[in-house]
């Protein structure tokens, strides 16, 4: 039962990193391979003001979203100047950047033995150390982004970040900004992961650079299009269907050596097939109307 | 003392610098007549190296056969990542950013498969001892593999700019990066030339496998540091020259290497990474090549 409710915290978190995600390469058309790394600002911040600070679990989020929001904002307003594929290489480089950062500033994040012990949340009297009101929490945390990301993507705004995917010459000479939508989204998308990445670590109770790579930024990519681009609730089922796939490897006896490899190969396999066979993924974006294609 | 240190780590700037040199234009191999951006580049170097593990180490060929034989098993699984992913992706009609995704998914599953088949642990490949002794000149010191890594890039080099240059299928590849539907007018086979791309970026890029193999071991995780100085180098030497390529790999080395004087090595990376952001802000052209900046202000 435990073990049930622990994977539905773990496929919540997700949703709200895929979710996030979504937001920039769905609907703005933007790639970005850095979302583990703001994943990982949130997830330090909060271990690191609970442990070292004493800090409430709900008064660390303020101080992640902040910190990811600024980082996001100095980095998107100089990489996002990129032309073409160029400006990949910004949240690659920042993504290896960050990975370094967790690894070896060790006075501040201990390096590679992480920071562990990391308590449950609680407030108002309530403690969410039971794993049941640990989802629970999760999936209120859920509800919030989704309400957030809807919100974001029904509203003119999200419109027009439609139109910079689909011609960004286009929207420029309609006199959108472009530059600052394209800014300004990936600055909520990140905030939006550095509260995924809290989560992650009240979760899992420890954090180490191992769970920040650049192959957790493109696992959250596969989520975005297995769910399907462009669409919320894709992301929802989309961190649902691949996070729970791999862990029936746990009922067939097999040693993690292999099965996280396999995970892996299975994840990007998928996401591969899906480009090719499926590019819409398992739940298509929907055009509401008045939005002219 | 601290000038012949100075000197010394110029000395080791240069020689990494031909390896990043190399790394750099197989990358642009590939990019510039098929405009790729073959992510998965990391890891066929990773698969070279381990291809060479495989060959040299359990099966006990000799060491120039192994070599020869890696490059080319490099090679054809190059080709074999264009024809099995990013080919029939391009034919249905995907964009840039599809077959950039693919690409992603192409690296995570070779990464893996490599881990299922030669394990996490690092490895080494021993080379003769001869050439990791250490040569006196003056002060400074020199390996033979250092002489060699030197050597075979002249060569390397030299010969990507003659072929480029002076050969049928090289025009063929300037004429399709320029403007691939002239060149589908004058009768070159588009296809054949990303074949050709393919194959000899991914034999490049094993070429500074066998050279880091053979100095420094093999670890599964290194392509994606060797794909982040190959991309960097091509920016930084302005997308669409080659001889920008070779001479900001050399800048690369160069640079980390008198940074590792002041600054501890983990954070190599952050300083080729660094260089990169100071270029993109302040000339976005690169050395010598097209602006890769959208918004001029």
């Amino acid at each position: 039962m435990n073990y049930l409710v622990y994977v539905l915290s773990l496929v919540a978190i997700y949703a709200i990193l895929t979710v996030s995600l979504n937001l920039v390469v769905g609907y703005t058309g933007i790639l970005s391979v850095a979302h583990a790394a703001f994943m990982g600002i949130g997830a330090y911040t909060a271990a690191l003001l609970l442990t070292e600070w004493g800090f409430n679990f709900f008064l660390t989020l303020p101080v992640g979203l902040a910190i990811s929001g600024l980082v996001a904002a100095g980095l998107a307003a100089s990489t996002l100047r990129l032309r073409g594929d160029y400006y990949i290489i910004g949240s690659f480089g920042f993504q290896v950047i960050m990975y370094n950062v967790f690894l070896n500033w060790i006075a501040l994040t201990k390096g590679p033995f992480g920071i562990r012990n990391i308590p449950r949340p609680r407030a108002f009297g309530i403690a969410f150390a039971d794993p049941a009101r640990y989802a629970l929490l999760t999936i209120v945390f859920l509800a919030a982004t989704l309400w957030v990301a809807r919100r974001v993507a029904e509203s003119p705004y999200g419109k027009v970040l439609r139109a910079i995917r689909e011609d960004e010459a286009g929207a420029a000479s309609i006199g959108k900004n472009v530059r600052r939508y394209k800014i300004s989204i990936f600055v909520v998308s990140s905030m939006l992961a550095s509260v995924g990445g809290a989560l992650y670590a009240g979760l899992i109770s420890y954090v180490d650079p191992f769970a920040f790579t650049i192959n957790e930024s493109i696992f959250l990519q596969a989520l975005v299009i297995v769910g399907g681009a462009g669409n919320v609730y894709g992301s929802v089922v989309g961190a649902a269907v691949l996070i729970t796939l791999p862990e029936m490897l746990r009922f067939f006896d097999v040693p993690t050596t292999v099965a996280s490899p396999i995970r892996e190969i299975l994840y990007g396999s998928l996401m591969i097939l899906f480009l090719r066979f499926r590019p819409k993924g398992l739940l298509p974006e929907r055009i509401s109307p008045g939005v002219a294609r | 003392m601290a000038y012949w240190l100075l000197v010394q780590l110029v000395l080791n700037g240069i020689v990494t610098g031909c390896l990043y040199a190399i790394l750099a234009i197989s990358f642009a191999v590939i990019y510039a007549p098929s405009k790729t951006f073959h992510f998965a580049h990391g890891s066929v170097y990773v698969y070279a190296g381990y291809f060479l593990y495989q060959f040299a180490m359990e099966w006990r060929w000799p060491l120039p056969a192994a070599i020869a034989a890696a490059i080319m098993a490099a090679a054809v699984l190059g080709v074999l990542v264009d024809r099995a992913v990013y080919t029939p992706l391009r034919k249905s009609g995907a964009g840039v950013m599809e077959i950039l995704l693919s690409a992603f998914g192409s690296f995570i599953v070779l990464q893996n498969v490599l881990l299922l088949i030669w394990k996490s642990d690092p490895r080494t490949v021993r080379a003769p001892e001869v050439l990791k002794n250490g040569i006196p000149f003056g002060m400074l010191t020199l390996t033979p593999l250092d002489l060699i890594t030197v050597a075979v890039a002249g060569i390397v080099l030299g010969g990507v700019a003659l072929f480029i240059r002076t050969t049928r299928l090289g025009k063929a590849m300037r004429a399709v990066e320029n403007d691939p539907e002239v060149a589908v007018m004058v009768g070159i086979s588009t296809e054949r030339v990303r074949m050709v791309a393919f194959f000899l970026g991914s034999a490049l890029v094993a070429v500074a496998a066998m050279l880091t193999a053979l100095d420094k071991g093999l670890e599964p995780t290194i392509g994606v540091n060797a794909l982040l100085i190959a991309v960097v180098a091509m920016i930084v030497g302005g997308v669409g020259s080659f001889p920008g390529a070779a001479l900001a790999g050399f800048f690369l080395g160069i640079v980390e290497n008198l940074g590792i004087w002041q600054i501890p090595s983990e954070w190599k990376s952050t300083i080729t990474f660094t260089v990169l952001a100071i270029f993109i802000l302040f000339r976005p052209t690169g050395f010598f090549g097209q602006r890769v900046a959208r918004y001029s202000e």
